[in-house]
């Protein structure tokens, strides 16, 4: 009997093995792990109990008085939610503070970070976290991100790193999932104790994240998603919320110039998935169509947020209106279904956002052919012109591994944030942070198109325009920092 | 109207052409272990992954590719018949669904992790084009020769059950210890169905995959989700009735599409709750199923 | 039937029913040929520091009292969320454990409570306090509802009936913005006094043993026993004059009281929720940590909830220090650890280890209790025969 099932256990160890090799053969074979996505902490992180004041911190920056900023965050939490609770400004104190206490102390506590914060900065780092998702339902790929991540930071520290700190990127997966999300985001800014928060990919869940951030005051930056959502408010209410590039309204004017210019005269149809967080991008590119080409906008409609079977239905629709190319916000598998059913040659246009975007190219042709897509980030036909540091950085830190377009978003972004911690001077803090970046300084790095937040929280300048080549299997930069 | 109605037949009977072949999958195992298989749409992804790396990742033919998709997924069945539901038999049939859910699971774990690389990947069709236009949908030669499968499998399973090895199997699923008595192996016969029920789910998945992209669990709860449809339709059919699943899943796969309608299109959820609460009636008013004229003795 | 439980009924009997005090013949007569034997002074003591041990890491490590290891916040929340599993993993376990049916919709079932938690304390700003009974009652009513109408269905075509339930709720329940707040989720505000995450573990820590007292008592009931004698064979039972269908039903509103609870803690203990965290995934992960943890043994539920809570969020694998080396050994990433590991687990359960953790643990956890040290203690040979209706 024994021997039996010691038989069995074999048979079922083998079988996990020969399932293994089934599934990986011809794979990529993995590399050895370089960036723990674990980060380190776990256990006697440094718990910085009495944060370091500096007195007249924000003082410094002329018409950018910490006041305001610090005004509105009681505002959020009169509102009924009480996340006071959850963490102030990330001190240890607070957090653990005992149960009774800490429901009273929410909002006093709140006014009370009026000396610097700085948690996350210590003499000789600055610890910043980010989160991207590589496991759920439209994950990216693991090892481009664990690649791509710290790749700025290793050459920045290598370089004497930002106003003589090291920079360190933590990485966390939220498994394409709001809720996860909010829960990575709670781990990073109260338990890692990081400056600030970087919202890699995906709109619900940069914008689950960068609402908690701003119930704990944590800045959060991240690639311009959607402005507003019907119930939670716009995001530009959030007093730590910074969209590195044009958020999806921003971009509809530039759509509709695009479409005028490519298409005059021509039918155009405009599709948009039932997110609700894309009614508000839907009835503005609706609008911006109708002024630009009239009644060649043949139909505005929202479809469903994943499309499966429904897929032949959608593309039997546009081909039966007789559009010439139809403007798609949407989730990039559903618009690679469509494309695989379409009797007609239709061009798809939309505003970009999302990284790793050459999946839907490899994945996408050759009915994507010539689809362009906005996107804040260059492909790798330019970043080399561009910024000549990032191949040879990259191939560095991963072995020589040749980069994709993830390794340049990360880079990009990296970039961009080590450049806002500089202008937030020697003497870090978030307010002086985030008063650098309310000063109406523009940062401009080659790789993102210039930030400037003087006038907004949606900063973004521009963007770049990309076209799927699929004779190279990839998208190409079309055109820079399209305005 | 009429136009979006031709539409949503059309598509409904080419998408029901996969239920139906994982429904007959489903069909054949419920008789023989008296399980539902919750790993049969597992096998069709597994074949399809398989048939994947062997056109796109190292250049095999596809008639070749398309056969070692079909004997992996094969694999998968008889592995799962002799490492889960052998050492189960015993065991109640809800022990052997969280069994086959288990297999399901496991495959998916590995196939998320595997194919992390890349997690959107596409399969070249058999043959590239499309054969005809009606309602301005298109019918593609991938479909026309899925619903020539169709038919294929359906008759050779016709003819197989009337053969001896196929009346054996039958006694076997019928009255095991009687089918023993007169020496047929019931071991024999269950490893035959699981077998065959696999390839059937390698059919489904590899010849559905072209049509959509594909990700980890895509016949599961992925793009091509044939899980659910497929047990819906076994159950139209009254779960043993291998012409009534082949209905069901016709009638499945059309009710599904014109779900997709316009008039209801900006209703959430409204495929999901008109499924509910048929699958409900379905199994209230008539559990013997649809498409069979008595009750099969259970 | 060699299961454990029904050892140990004699024991506590008298407190369940105190028609009679039994005479203790009858217990060492069922304890059989071990029954007699009595630790000594230091098998006490040794019993004593393991239980020490145990509370030690319950009670103190999570709240960083007397303890080597500093938790932060978000340890402590994993620990809260692993509570909270144990409590929807003890929901499963009256289902399948003592019913012999299966749900495989129950994400519905806590999803459920949660949102109505939260439209209580949100919404109609009430209490939390008044939020949990609330979402209990709405988890027991919408079980009873379910039940009524497909209870007539046995076994496996309930499981499916359950299935489609799951994805209904899932896409047309809980697509209701006025309901669930919409796509964007609900920020759900913690009790007063619960604020922050150690105390609010605490909290959950109490409902657990809520739930388990109440888990206690129901198998001691009448009603307990009757599902008892259902699950070994209906067609007996009945012809006792056992409803069946109304036992079930009793079981069935049973487990959903219980995902209620669950669903309105984990509603608290995220602060956030969103309708896509209630997915099928989630129903199967439920069904695979009751199974693995061990049906009808509670301890094991729990135990089995908690590894998978874990797992699911990569935590133990962290906690463990064993990423970098299972990810330069196989290639395994510590974010699909949860994804393929668990699969397997369940597997090598059903097939090797029919009851689950529960079983392995058995021999402790007998030791623990005052007995001898028996490594063949609750042996299970296979899943048992239970639910054959189908």
């Amino acid at each position: 009997m024994r021997i039996r099932k010691r038989l069995r256990l074999v048979a079922a160890l083998l079988s996990i093995v020969a399932f293994t090799v089934i599934a990986g053969c011809g794979l990529k074979p993995g590399i050895a792990q370089l960036y723990a996505p674990g980060g380190t902490g776990y256990g006697a992180q440094g718990a910085l109990p009495g944060q370091p004041a500096v007195p007249g911190q924000s003082g410094t920056f002329a018409g950018a008085p910490g006041g305001t900023e610090l005004d509105a965050l009681p505002g959020s939490t009169a509102s009924g939610q009480q996340y006071g609770t959850a963490g102030t400004g990330g001190t240890t104190a607070a957090a653990r503070g005992s149960g009774s206490g800490g429901q009273a102390a929410g909002p006093t506590a709140q006014a009370v970070a009026g000396p610097a914060d700085t948690t996350g900065v210590t003499e000789s780092t600055i610890k910043i976290g980010l989160h991207a998702p590589v496991t759920g339902a439209a994950a990216f790929p693991q090892r481009s991100f664990e690649r791509a991540v710290g790749v700025y930071a290793s050459y920045i520290n290598s370089r004497g790193g930002i106003n003589g700190r090291n920079l360190k990127v933590l990485f966390r997966d939220d498994g394409f999932d709001p809720n996860k999300a909010r829960a990575v985001c709670k781990d990073l800014a109260l338990q890692q104790k990081v400056f600030l928060i970087i919202g890699g990919a995906g709109s619900d869940q940069i914008d689950s994240c960068a609402r908690y951030a701003n119930s704990v005051g944590v800045p959060y930056i991240s690639a311009g998603v959607h402005e507003t959502r019907p119930g939670l408010g716009p995001l530009s209410a959030l007093s730590t919320y910074y969209a590195a590039s044009l958020t999806y309204e921003q971009q509809s004017p530039l759509l509709s110039r695009l479409v005028t210019q490519q298409f005059s005269g021509q039918k155009i149809g405009l599709m948009v998935a039932s997110n609700d967080s894309l009614d508000n991008y839907f009835a503005v590119q609706q609008e911006s169509l109708e002024r630009a080409i009239g009644d060649n906008l043949e139909f505005a409609e929202r479809v469903p947020k994943t499309i499966q079977s429904e897929a032949p239905t959608i593309a039997a629709q546009i081909c039966n209106s007789g559009v010439e190319a139809v403007v798609w916000n949407g989730a990039p598998s559903g618009l690679i279904n469509v494309s695989k059913s379409m009797t007609c040659d239709v061009r798809f246009l939309g505003p970009g956002n999302t990284n790793g975007i050459n999946i839907v190219a490899t994945g996408g042709c050759p009915q994507l052919d010539n689809a362009q897509f906005f996107s804040g980030f260059p492909q790798l036909d330019k970043i080399n012109q561009l910024d000549p540091a990032f191949e040879p950085a990259y191939r560095k830190e991963n072995d020589g591994a040749d980069p994709d377009d993830i390794g340049i978003a990360m880079w990009g972004i990296e970039k961009l944030i080590s450049q806002m911690l500089a202008a937030g001077g020697k003497d870090l803090s978030r307010q002086s942070f985030m008063a650098a970046l309310d000063s109406g300084q523009t940062f401009s790095n080659n790789v993102y198109p210039p930030v400037n937040f003087g006038q907004s929280r949606f900063g973004g300048t521009g963007m770049h325009l990309l076209r799927a080549d699929c004779s190279q299997r990839q998208f190409i930069t079309e055109r820079l920092n399209v305005k | 109207m009429i136009t979006e109605l031709g539409i949503a037949v059309i598509n409904g009977v080419f998408i029901g052409c996969v239920y139906a072949l994982v429904a007959l999958g489903i069909v054949l195992i419920y008789r023989a272990s008296g399980v539902f298989n919750f790993a049969q749409a597992e096998f069709g992804t597994t074949g399809l992954f398989a048939a994947y790396a062997g056109v796109v990742l190292w250049g095999w033919p596809y008639w070749l590719s398309f056969l070692f998709g079909l004997a992996v997924a094969m694999a998968m069945g008889l592995a799962t018949e002799r490492l889960v539901i052998n050492p189960l038999r015993h065991a109640s049939r809800v022990t052997l669904l969280v069994g086959t859910a288990g297999v399901a699971l496991a495959a998916i774990g590995i196939q998320f992790w595997k194919s992390n690389e890349q997690p959107i990947r596409q399969m070249p069709k058999i043959v590239n084009g499309i054969a005809a236009e009606p309602f301005g949908t298109a019918v593609t030669y991938q479909h026309l020769v899925t619903l020539g499968v169709l038919i294929v499998v359906a008759a050779a399973l016709a003819v197989f059950f009337r053969s001896p090895s196929g009346l054996a199997l039958q006694a076997a699923q019928q009255e095991g210890t009687a089918a023993e008595l007169v020496g047929i192996s019931v071991r024999r016969v269950s490893m035959m169905t699981w077998g065959i029920a696999a390839v059937l789910g390698g059919l489904a998945g590899i010849l559905s995959g072209p049509n959509l992209t594909f990700t980890a669990g895509y016949l599961t709860f992925g793009a091509g989700a044939a899980l659910l449809p497929g047990f819906m339709a076994a159950v139209l059919g009254g779960m043993r009735s291998m012409p009534g699943a082949v209905a069901g899943a016709m009638a499945v796969g059309v009710i599904e599409q014109l779900g997709s309608l316009s008039i209801f299109g900006y209703y959430t959820g409204g495929g999901a709750m008109m499924l509910f609460f048929f699958l409900l009636i379905v199994l209230l008013v008539r559990p013997q199923g649809l498409f069979v004229r008595k009750a099969v003795a259970t | 039937m060699t299961e454990p439980q029904t050892a140990e009924i004699p024991k506590t009997e008298s407190e369940a029913e105190s028609t009679r005090e039994l005479p203790p013949v009858v217990a060492d007569q069922l304890d059989d040929e071990v029954a007699p034997f009595r630790p000594g002074v230091a098998g006490w003591l040794a019993r004593g520091a393991v239980w020490a041990l145990l509370a030690w890491v319950v009670f103190a490590i999570p709240g960083n009292v007397l303890s080597p290891f500093h938790l932060g916040v978000s340890d402590v929340g994993h620990a809260s969320k692993a509570a909270i599993f144990a409590i929807i993993g003890l929901s499963l376990n009256v289902l399948i454990g003592y019913a012999g049916t299966i749900s495989l919709g129950h994400q519905a079932f806590v999803g459920v409570g949660g949102f109505v938690s939260a439209y209580v304390v949100v919404d109609m700003g009430l209490e939390f306090w008044l939020a949990v009974p609330i979402a209990a009652a709405v988890g027991g009513l919408q079980a009873a509802l379910l039940g009524a109408v497909s209870l007539r269905l046995t076994g496996l075509y309930f499981a499916l009936v359950t299935l489609a339930y799951g994805v209904f709720a899932e896409e047309t329940l809980f697509g209701i913005t006025a309901f669930t707040g919409g796509e964007g989720g609900k920020n759900v505000p913690r009790p007063i006094g619960f604020g922050d995450d150690y105390s609010f573990y605490y909290l959950c820590l109490a409902f657990l043993a809520v739930v388990l007292w109440a888990d206690w008592r129901l198998v001691r009931t009448k009603g307990g026993r009757a599902l008892q004698a259902l699950r070994e064979n209906p067609r007996v039972a009945s012809s006792y004059g056992i409803d069946v269908k109304a036992y079930t039903l009793m079981a069935f509103v049973v487990s959903g009281i219980f995902a209620g609870i669950g669903g309105a803690l984990l509603a608290q203990q995220s602060t956030f929720l969103v309708p896509e965290t209630f997915d099928f995934e989630l129903a199967l992960l439920f069904v695979l940590m009751t199974v693995v943890g061990g049906l009808r043994n509670r301890v094991g539920v729990v135990i089995g909830s908690v590894i998978f809570a874990l797992l699911e969020e990569g935590t133990l694998v962290h906690l463990l220090h064993i990423d970098g080396f299972l990810d330069s050994t196989i290639g395994l990433p510590a974010e699909f650890f949860g994804l393929v590991v668990g699969p397997f687990l369940l597997l090598l359960t059903l097939t090797l280890y029919p009851g689950g953790i529960g079983q392995q643990i058995a021999p402790i956890s007998h030791w623990l209790r005052g007995r001898k040290f028996d490594l063949h203690a609750g042996k299970v040979t296979e899943v048992e025969v239970a639910d054959v209706r189908a």
